[in-house]
């Protein structure tokens, strides 16, 4: 990862949201949810949350793995294509590998992290561990692998952006809007379980994993107004101004000045 | 401002304490029920064709009711017998599942309701009503007399009267209270005394050959309190419970064999005696703790087993596997003792009663008594539904006899009124019945009499509890206003709500959100039973956030484990109770030592932190000493008092040692420790002048354990020594590294507000009067005393949230000083309240929305007794109160120096 990419503001002539291709970076957000939609839809009848939710998670995790090794394979995550270059960066084929390879260590850690935080929040400490570790790891792949394609490997760089309330860029607002949504409406979902409703999804961890997926959702819209819709709407409206300065600039100079005030405020 | 403060606190919980009284006088209201008692004439005249002439039988008693079938009766209760006691495969009572096995006896699972505690069980077993929830409070309110059924129909009184049998009544002394002057000859024993298991019984059995062997009785009531005494203090897989079932199970023995013996000389000398009927029955069953009081599958599945010459059961042969197994499932209600027992000896059926027959006890009779007896049944369940129903009305029996046809084929399916529904058909089953000939078969009369009455008494249940709208209302309203009245003084006169000039919040976020998602959840019925779970789960998000915004990751880490490891100690709640946790693998036999060593290590360790903290925060030598001392010798006594107790105490030789040193009485040891208790707090303030005060909350963390543990459980001592590691955690306060997330910070004093509720749960409570714990209730009280009791059953149920106040108070006094202190403690106190006020006011609004749901008396009632016990009991006595004189005394014991 190269670390211009993180500085906050590029100080060039384009505006910043002309840097970053919208349609390309558009698809890519598309494609996430998309595929994490598709990681719940089961291959056999038998493999469902309910009777086996274990290996059902595994084979969800792969998915998701499978695509975020993509990503991180071809290096293309994330405002990752600038400019004009559609095309990604070449690069060494050992380092993508290794970047690959970073991914997924890290992805199993932060899973490994979350199993531990899912234990303290009450999860089962003695049993069920298959279905506590496979859930972390959907968890970790839905919340924070974002994260760890998009932010630089250091501590301060994870909690500059998901922890401070500084000004962010916008790769962090990205990371910081996956991994929240999904952290909170995963939180959230936990109520479901004491419920007296004697339902088979109760148990866990599906609540869990569905508000996991749901939160990455919900994620991927805020990710959409934060990352898209506002900075093009700010650009828009700043390009408007600086238009109609402009354009009053050149009135002026047609007509000269006119106004008093304005003769005094010249001298 | 000081003085506005006070009286404005003093205002408003006056208020609320007047609106909480009239909520409840209107929630809980005593139960109202036809007045006066069923006599001859309120028997109906045999609606069956042929045999009386209408006009004739109206009000005549010679020839329509059937011949009583026995002319004796042994109510033999047997206290929380749960059904797996008797027919389950573990059971001890060999003899009573012979006489199942042989069909000598006829066995039921009999279903109780919700309360299920002693007194509202015999009222319902002996009315047939169901009683109203206050029972369940007076219940432990033992003097109460306004209570008695002195003037409330029952079948003891049918009995009596009308059966003219001579009543005794050996036992506790429940039944003394409930029925005045009913006995002829009685022995009545206490039944609060848990402790004793044996004596209870003794006192009973003696009385049995006796008794039973005289020839003037017509009625004998056994009620044995022991099997009771094991549950609640070891659980229903203690040792002692297998050898109480054959005891038991002898006294079944010798009181089948007196009473055949008897009856065969009775029948002998006179031709019209009728045999004796022997009934075993439980008033209430118990959970897997041995507790009781809620409305789970353990506690309401009691026992019926019918034992006479007339029982004709069918043989059940044990192909393999426990035939007697199948009557775990076959539930009836336990309502249903009343009606069967009044029809077998042929008295009238009590005024209230809404218990159905059972039929199977019904088989001695021909058809056309039977009939009839159904019909007197019903004709009294149908009293009660036009006493409660406005749009029922008088049945004319003239009509229904003239065209029965009409009546028969009414379709009542698609009436709405429930009170017309029922009339409609309780009309149908009488034109059956009259339609019916001696030749046909009578089944299909049966059962439409069976429907009405099932409807009827599912129907009744629901509704026979009359609320007090107004008053409730009245009580809502002000305690509204006493909502808004805290609201207005946090902002006033503490750490304001709202900051008026940014118009932005002062109070952090994670306390409104916390706020807010347990007034929600007060909504949700499971969310009350299992109300553990939130603040568990509160907890651990508030010390996340720490975490999150906060430095000291390693030592909130560790706390979030710390509390993980308490959680994991007593599953509590109704859904998840049984799951294994760690109290059951400490009660296992095999792991007592443990137990022990877990006590041991405790009680040192908070020797070892008054030692620390008396080397660090106090230079005076003598009184120190003399904390210390004490400390360490109540804590010796809290050991001895629960070695004494446990069947498995400490053997060790060096213990032997100091355990002579040491008073040799439990009462004794009990007494020591409140002593001592009283001695370190006055030692705590004696040592202040030369140190600085603020550090006196400090001992009082430790000071006040040996008390807290002595009124708990011994597997409980390792989940005070957590809390006491989780507070020490705490100290000292790590500063925030990030300015702007300031606001979802939570205090240190708002994650130990979480952690004093999750500790009412962590140590076993629930909010569920079956959690109520009294083993340690008696701890050095050698007489019955209300109070005392009451006390030492709040202390020992809110060990530990009063552990966690004090720690809250103790920090806050640690951290400020003087005139700030008493900011801070007023701050804090306008908070707590306005939490509690609002919690209140969101309970009662519940429970008055939700006074019709089925849930009301099982969670809403009892929910709402726990809440008030936090209020008045928590908030108000030991927080305001208590919490107000104790910072006061700090305050002046400063100045004085």
């Amino acid at each position: 990862m190269v670390s211009e990419l993180h500085s906050p503001a590029s100080h060039s002539s384009v505006p910043v949201h002309k840097q970053y291709p919208i349609v390309f970076n558009g698809i890519q957000l598309g494609l996430s949810g998309l595929v994490c939609a598709l990681a719940l839809v089961s291959p056999r009848k038998s493999l469902n949350l309910y009777d086996n939710p274990a290996s059902y998670l595994c084979v969800s995790a792969c998915i998701m793995l499978a695509y975020y090794a993509l990503l991180a394979f071809f290096d293309v995550y994330c405002f990752k294509a600038r400019g004009d270059s559609w095309r990604p960066r070449a690069r060494p084929t050992s380092v993508r590998i290794s970047s690959v390879l970073s991914m997924v260590a890290s992805t199993l850690a932060a899973a490994l992290v979350i199993a531990v935080g899912f234990v303290l929040f009450g999860a089962p400490a003695t049993t069920h561990y298959a279905e506590t570790l496979t859930a972390a790891l959907n968890v970790s792949l839905l919340a924070v692998t974002p994260s760890i394609l998009t932010l630089k490997p250091t501590f301060g760089a994870y909690r500059r952006a998901l922890l401070s309330a500084e000004q962010k860029s916008i790769p962090e607002k990205w990371a910081s809007g996956f991994f929240w949504c999904t952290i909170c409406v995963t939180w959230m979902s936990a109520y479901f379980i004491p419920m007296d409703w004697e339902r088979p999804w109760q148990k866990w961890p599906i609540p869990v994993i569905g508000g996991a997926f749901l939160g990455n959702m919900m994620g991927v819209l805020y990710v959409l107004v934060r990352c898209f819709v506002v900075p093009i709407a700010r650009a828009d409206f700043e390009e408007t101004q600086s238009i109609q300065r402009q354009m009053a600039r050149d009135y002026e100079a047609q007509r000269g000045p006119v106004t008093r005030s304005m003769a005094k405020k010249d001298k | 401002m000081r003085w506005v403060y006070a009286s404005a606190l003093s205002v408003l919980l006056v208020v609320e304490l007047v609106g909480l009284g009239l909520f409840a006088k209107g929630f809980f209201p005593y139960k109202k029920s036809i007045p006066g008692f069923a006599g001859r004439e309120d028997q109906p005249m045999d609606i069956g064709r042929g045999l009386n002439a209408p006009a004739t039988a109206q009000h005549n008693n010679s020839g329509v009711s059937a011949e009583p079938q026995y002319d004796r009766l042994v109510l033999m209760v047997v206290d929380a017998l749960r059904n797996d006691f008797v027919f389950g495969n573990e059971s001890g009572m060999a003899y009573t599942q012979n006489l199942l096995r042989s069909g000598a006896a006829l066995g039921f699972t009999a279903k109780a309701q919700a309360p299920t505690v002693t007194m509202p069980r015999i009222k319902a077993l002996m009315t047939g009503t169901v009683p109203s929830f206050l029972d369940a409070v007076l219940n432990i309110a033992e003097s109460d007399t306004s209570s008695s059924l002195k003037h409330q129909d029952n079948l003891l009184w049918q009995l009596k009267t009308h059966g003219g049998k001579e009543i005794n009544m050996f036992g506790d002394d429940t039944w003394l209270r409930l029925f005045p002057d009913m006995f002829t000859r009685t022995d009545g024993t206490s039944s609060f005394y848990v402790a004793d298991t044996v004596e209870v019984d003794t006192n009973v059995t003696r009385h049995v050959r006796p008794e039973l062997e005289r020839d003037d009785w017509g009625v004998v009531v056994l009620h044995y309190l022991g099997l009771d005494h094991i549950g609640h203090l070891a659980g229903p897989k203690s040792p002692l419970m297998r050898p109480k079932q054959r005891e038991m199970d002898d006294i079944v023995r010798t009181v089948h064999g007196i009473v055949a013996d008897q009856d065969r000389k009775r029948m002998a000398a006179d031709a019209q005696a009728k045999p004796t009927l022997v009934v075993l029955l439980g008033d209430h069953a118990m959970n897997e703790i041995g507790n009781h009081g809620g409305n789970s599958q353990l506690e309401t599945s009691t026992v019926f087993v019918f034992i006479g010459s007339g029982i004709a059961g069918q043989p059940m042969a044990d192909h393999g596997r426990n035939a007697l197994s199948k009557l775990l499932a076959s539930n009836v209600q336990q309502s249903s003792l009343v009606s069967t027992l009044a029809l077998l000896f042929g008295v009238p059926i009590p005024k209230n009663n809404l218990g159905l027959p059972l039929p199977e006890l019904l088989g001695g009779y021909s058809d056309r008594e039977r009939l009839h007896m159904l019909q007197t049944v019903s004709a009294q369940i149908y009293g009660l539904v036009r006493a409660n129903e406005n749009n029922a009305v008088a049945v004319d029996l003239q009509q229904i006899i003239a065209n029965p046809a009409v009546y028969a084929k009414a379709d009542c399916s698609h009436i709405d009124t429930a009170g017309s529904q029922m009339q409609c058909k309780y009309e149908a089953a009488l034109a059956m019945h009259r339609q019916a000939s001696s030749n046909t078969d009578v089944s299909n009369v049966e059962r439409a009499y069976y429907e009405f009455m099932e409807l009827a008494s599912t129907h009744l249940s629901r509704a026979s509890s009359g609320y007090n709208l107004q008053l409730m209302t009245m009580g809502l309203v002000l305690m509204a206003a006493t909502v808004l009245g805290f609201a207005v003084l946090c902002q006033f006169g503490g750490t304001s709500l709202i900051h008026f000039k940014s118009r932005r919040l002062a109070v952090s976020l994670p306390a409104v959100g916390m706020w807010a998602t347990y007034l929600l959840s007060t909504l949700s019925s499971s969310l009350i039973e299992e109300e553990h779970q939130f603040w568990y789960f509160w907890v651990q998000t508030l010390l996340a956030l720490r975490l999150a915004t906060n430095g000291g990751r390693y030592r909130t880490l560790a706390q979030m484990a710390a509390f993980r490891v308490v959680r994991a100690w007593n599953q509590t709640g109704q859904f998840w109770a049984g799951e294994p946790d760690v109290r059951q693998y400490l009660n296992a036999p095999e792991n007592a030592w443990l137990v022990w060593v877990l006590a041991v290590v405790t009680l040192g360790a908070i020797n070892a932190a008054a030692w620390a903290l008396h080397r660090r925060y106090r230079r005076s030598v003598l009184w120190s000493r003399a904390f210390r001392g004490l400390l360490a010798y109540a804590s010796v006594c809290v050991l001895a008092y629960h070695s004494d107790r446990s069947h498995e105490g400490l053997t060790l030789g060096v213990w032997k040692m100091v355990r002579a040193c040491l008073p040799s009485d439990s009462a004794r040891l009990a007494q020591s420790v409140y002593f001592a208790t009283a001695l370190l707090a006055a030692t705590s303030c004696a040592g202040l002048r030369r140190a600085g005060a603020y550090v006196a909350p400090l001992d009082a963390l430790t000071g006040v354990m040996p008390l807290l543990l002595l009124l708990s459980r011994p597997h409980n001592f390792a989940v005070f020594g957590l809390f006491f590691v989780i507070c020490a955690l705490f100290f000292p306060e790590v500063p925030t590294n990030s300015q702007s997330r300031e606001l979802l910070l939570p205090s240190r004093v708002l994650v130990i507000f979480a952690l004093a509720h999750a500790s009412f749960f962590a140590l076993g409570n629930s909010n569920s009067l079956a959690s109520i714990d009294l083993s340690n209730a008696y701890a050095g009280v050698s007489r019955y005393n209300e109070a005392l009791v009451g006390v030492l059953v709040f202390i020992g149920s809110w060990a530990g949230p009063l552990w966690w106040a004090m720690a809250g108070l103790a920090l806050v006094a640690l951290e400020t000083e003087g005139v700030r202190l008493q900011l801070q403690v007023r701050a804090l106190l306008a908070a707590a309240h306005l939490w509690q006020a609002s919690t209140l006011l969101a309970i009662s609004w519940v429970a008055t929305m939700m006074r019709t749901h089925l849930f009301v008396w099982s969670v809403f009632s009892p929910r709402y007794l726990y809440q008030i016990a936090w209020s008045v009991g928590f908030y108000l006595a030991c927080g305001t109160v208590g919490g107000l004189m104790w910072v006061a005394a700090i305050v002046y014991i400063a100045h004085q120096r």
